[in-house]
């Protein structure tokens, strides 16, 4: 839900470029990419495998800095930005000793609040995140969908305005992951938090987001930039809407062109978005 | 569920108790000999003396010094293979081993203690004392000369450093008693077979257990002169520092090789005494390590003991083994009667 | 494919097996493998004394050459008393000595994961501290340090602190990079990284290295003794050695097992209490995926 927009971005990225070092040496990911985040919304990126969507994440979250360009939070310079974002990798990264409950808390722990609080604070959650009766469980014995919720809620709990998401839904099978794409529209409206989200799944894309950005192959710039103008709040169901698939077409044509050029030029294959017709 | 995954203690423990029981059945006493080579078979098969020599093996009780001077200058001079004898002189890695490796039969002879032999039979290991190497005690009690101990009740209220055997404190016992004091009244030490350094670096005020012979030279060399307090002159009745012992089979079936040997091995002690010099060349080819400086001292203060008021060379007395046992029965060190008679023997010395 | 409910709390399905401490029927069966487990072991042990102690009669093997299981026993019972005065004497040196081994080997660890340049300078010497045979230095430190306890401390020390170096060095690293990534984007401090992240990882490691450790720990305190000591279980074996009363050495090997063993399973017990989430991983959980 997109309030009244500030004067500034919340995230904004000018002609960023950025580097990965390799064993032969630094390999250009980024190029002169622009691309920006403004205060409540839910923003995509996707692209072809290996175009550098992570080295994105973490430039924003402040492990790594930009070759060349700035990184602006707020309109302000952002150089120290290192704990300013709440970041959710692609492997949830539950610590096995610690319960899913104290698990939950780590970034409030962090942050120094004491443990009793951030305690009580995660608690009132857990029905919310569908983890009930699961506070005191070991990560080990949870499913797969219930590790990517505990590991979500570790990322809201972290209470910054911004949440960074990598193919948080990637590794879920397709039952486990329209559930939670469901459930994610179902808590977006209360969480008030500016998103940025990578994923591979054009539906994900349209059905989540507002703006979607499309990557090109490596080194990557801003291919495309698509407006869903779908309203809030979503459901499910528009999957099936004209609008939906023209967006959903024009985002494929973008990216399966760049696939074509990704391939051509030796890059890592593009995996086929899932297709579009009827469950 | 996957399959039944055995319990987590159990291999553990297994494994943890190998190691410990392997390592420590591994290891026996106190290791301070070198590795030598092992004997030659210990057993004795009858030849006559004019066929092929017959294989003996002796072990020794520490490295070779001076109290083996004679069995090496025996072999040197070639008695041993006179008498149709080859001989195998060897110092096993535990020396506190060798009155078991004779009883066992692993090698013909040994050299050894009087007490250790008491107590072994006591034990019914099968060996008998066939002559005495030295006719008097070596042990004594070593003190700095500076600290002006002299006698056994100056020792009240000091340190007494000592290799842990349980015979030496009977000994001081004895000569605390004779000095009209008592042992309880002085701190014994185990300091381990180092009892010059122990002594020399003032960590005890005495040393028993050092040898007048050998560790009383060795602290003089450091530039510590130093007072010796003999065991026999307080109290402690005059025992054989070092006996030859021979398993009792060897000596039942084999009484003519036990014979030769002897005959050999007192020829042998006879030329050390003549030319001791020429003795201590031979023990150095045998063992380059020998303290050359401290054996020229100690050969010669030795080398009387190996004759001394005896009619002939390794003699025993009943009497001798008689009060020594009589007084370890008494120091509680022996806990059974020993018939002393089946202890010792003369019969196979040359006269 | 499911039917779509719209029910408004949209909780997703999960067949996750609900998991609460002490209730499951894991527990249960758990201990019931406790017993079932101890029987094979303690068959084999009763099977070799018993074949022992036939063969002792049978072969007339002399008593002071190899005792059979009988006389062992009845040399522990005859001398149970100086028997157990010495075992106090060398449990309080294995208890001083490992826990100065285990407080020395912790600290090492940490700096030598802590720094490249510390390990560079400081790995070295723990290696070499290794070759040195204990046996050999034991004299030594006897000098330098008297003969009380503090020598047979420092062996067991020597021995003991190794492993269980080794073994939390590679804890300590085998933290996953990524997790400590994701720390640093919480604004984590190197300190919070390393108590939050690194050291719990490092606990099964440190674990392993204290089993070890401690095994080895009854071994050197008897070395220690061995070379000067007025009481212990190796001053004992010694003495009885020297008065040919083999059954008793025996005995007291007997007693520095039950030790070793009892030490072990102690660490073991202390290690499922501290790190219950690794044993029930080990047992193979039921994650559906």
């Amino acid at each position: 839900m997109r309030g009244l927009s500030p004067s500034q971005p919340k995230i904004e990225l000018e002609r960023v470029s950025a580097e990965f070092s390799s064993r032969g040496g630094p390999l250009p990911v980024l190029e002169r990419v622009d691309l920006c985040a403004w205060e409540g919304e839910f923003v995509t990126i996707i692209g072809p495998s290996g175009c550098g969507k992570s080295t994105l994440l973490n430039l924003i979250s402040g492990l790594q800095d930009p070759a060349s360009g700035a990184i602006r939070f707020d309109g302000q310079p952002a150089t120290h930005r290192i704990g300013s974002v709440a970041y959710m990798p692609q492997k949830d990264l539950l610590m096995p000793w610690r319960t899913i409950l104290d698990n939950t808390i780590l970034s409030l722990e962090v942050q120094g609040v004491s443990r009793k609080a951030a305690r009580d604070r995660a608690r009132s959650l857990f029905d919310l995140f569908g983890l009930a009766s699961f506070e005191e469980a070991y990560p080990a014995t949870l499913s797969g969908g219930m590790r990517q919720r505990a590991a979500f809620l570790r990322t809201v709990l972290a209470d910054k305005p911004v949440m960074l998401l990598d193919e948080p839904f990637g590794a879920l099978d397709a039952l486990t992951r329209s559930n939670m794409q469901e459930w994610l529209l179902h808590l977006w409206g209360t969480l008030h938090k500016t998103i940025l989200f990578i994923t591979h799944d054009v539906d994900e894309a349209v059905l989540l987001s507002d703006r979607v950005y499309v990557l090109t192959a490596r080194p990557a710039r801003v291919k495309l930039v698509l407006e869903v103008d779908l309203p809030r709040p979503r459901e499910y169901e528009m999957v099936t809407s004209t609008r939906f698939i023209q967006l959903k077409e024009t985002l494929l044509a973008a990216i399966r062109e760049e696939t074509r050029k990704a391939m051509e030029s030796d890059t890592l294959m593009f995996v086929s978005p899932r297709s579009s017709r009827h469950p | 569920m996957g399959a039944r995954t055995a319990h987590i203690l159990n291999p553990r423990w297994a494994v943890a108790a190998a190691i410990v029981a392997l390592a420590l059945v591994s290891c026996q006493a106190a290791p301070s000999a070198p590795e030598q080579a092992k004997p030659a078979a210990g057993s004795i098969p009858t030849a006559a003396p004019a066929a092929k020599p017959v294989s003996l093996s002796v072990a020794l009780d520490w490295y070779p010094n001076s109290d083996h001077a004679g069995l090496y200058v025996a072999q040197e001079n070639g008695y041993y293979r006179g008498e149709g004898l080859e001989v195998n002189l060897y110092v096993p890695s535990n020396p506190e081993d060798v009155l078991k490796l004779v009883g066992a039969g692993k090698d013909s002879f040994g050299i050894s203690y009087q007490s250790d032999v008491l107590l072994a039979a006591a034990e019914g290991i099968p060996i008998k004392s066939v002559a005495a190497l030295v006719q008097h005690p070596l042990n004594s009690v070593m003190t700095l000369k500076a600290s002006g101990i002299t006698r056994p009740r100056q020792l009240e209220g000091k340190k007494v450093g000592y290799p842990g055997i349980p015979g030496h404190e009977a000994l001081l016992s004895t000569m605390m008693k004779k000095d009209g004091s008592s042992i309880d009244r002085v701190a014994l030490v185990n300091v381990g077979f180092d009892l010059v350094p122990a002594l020399i670096g003032k960590k005890v005020d005495a040393a028993l257990g050092a040898y007048w012979t050998h560790e009383a030279i060795l602290a003089e060399q450091e530039g510590y002169p130093v007072d010796v307090m003999r065991v026999e002159q307080w109290g402690v009745p005059d025992f054989y520092e070092l006996v030859l012992v021979a398993n009792n089979n060897v000596i039942r079936d084999q009484p003519d090789a036990v014979r030769r040997f002897l005959r050999a091995t007192a020829k042998g002690f006879a030329d050390a005494q003549k030319d001791p010099s020429r003795a201590l060349d031979i023990l150095v080819k045998a063992n380059p390590e020998t303290n050359r400086q401290m054996e020229e001292k100690g050969i010669r203060l030795l080398m009387p003991l190996w004759t001394d008021g005896v009619p002939s060379f390794g003699w025993q007395t009943r009497e001798r083994w008689q009060a020594y046992a009589e007084w370890m029965k008494e120091q509680k060190l022996l806990t059974t009667d020993v018939n002393v008679d089946s202890v010792f023997t003369t019969e196979f010395l040359p006269k | 494919m499911k039917a779509r409910e719209t029910t408004p709390e949209m909780r997703p399905v999960d067949t996750a097996r609900p998991w609460t401490p002490g209730n499951s029927s894991v527990a249960s069966s758990v201990r019931g493998d406790h017993l079932a487990q101890w029987l094979p072991s303690a068959g084999l042990v009763v099977a070799a004394l018993a074949i022992w102690q036939v063969a002792a009669a049978a072969l007339q093997v002399p008593r002071w050459l190899l005792p059979s299981p009988t006389d062992i026993a009845e040399a522990m019972v005859t001398n149970r008393n100086p028997l157990l005065r010495h075992t106090w004497v060398t449990l309080e040196e294995v208890l001083v000595g490992f826990a100065l081994a285990f407080a020395v080997g912790v600290a090492l660890a940490i700096a030598i994961a802590y720094s490249r340049t510390l390990e560079r300078t400081i790995y070295p010497f723990v290696i070499a501290s290794q070759t040195v045979p204990v046996v050999a230095i034991a004299p030594i430190l006897l000098i330098w340090f008297g003969y009380g306890l503090l020598p047979k401390v420092i062996v067991v020390a020597l021995i003991c602190f190794f492993p269980i170096t080794v073994n939390m060095v590679d804890g300590l690293r085998s933290v996953d990079p990524e997790l400590v990534s994701l720390m640093r984007t919480m604004g984590a401090s190197r300190w919070q990284i390393f108590s939050k992240a690194q050291l719990p990882t490092s606990l099964p490691f440190l674990f392993s290295g204290t089993k070890v450790s401690i095994a080895v720990s009854v071994i050197g305190a008897v070395i220690g003794e061995w070379v000067g000591a007025s009481a212990g279980l190796g001053y004992y074996m010694v003495r009885s050695a020297s008065q040919f009363q083999t059954a008793a050495v025996f005995g007291a090997i007997v007693v520095l097992s039950a030790l070793g063993i009892a030490l072990f399973a102690l660490v073991a017990l202390l290690e499922r209490r501290a790190l219950p989430w690794y044993h029930q991983a080990r047992k193979g959980n039921d994650s559906e995926y």
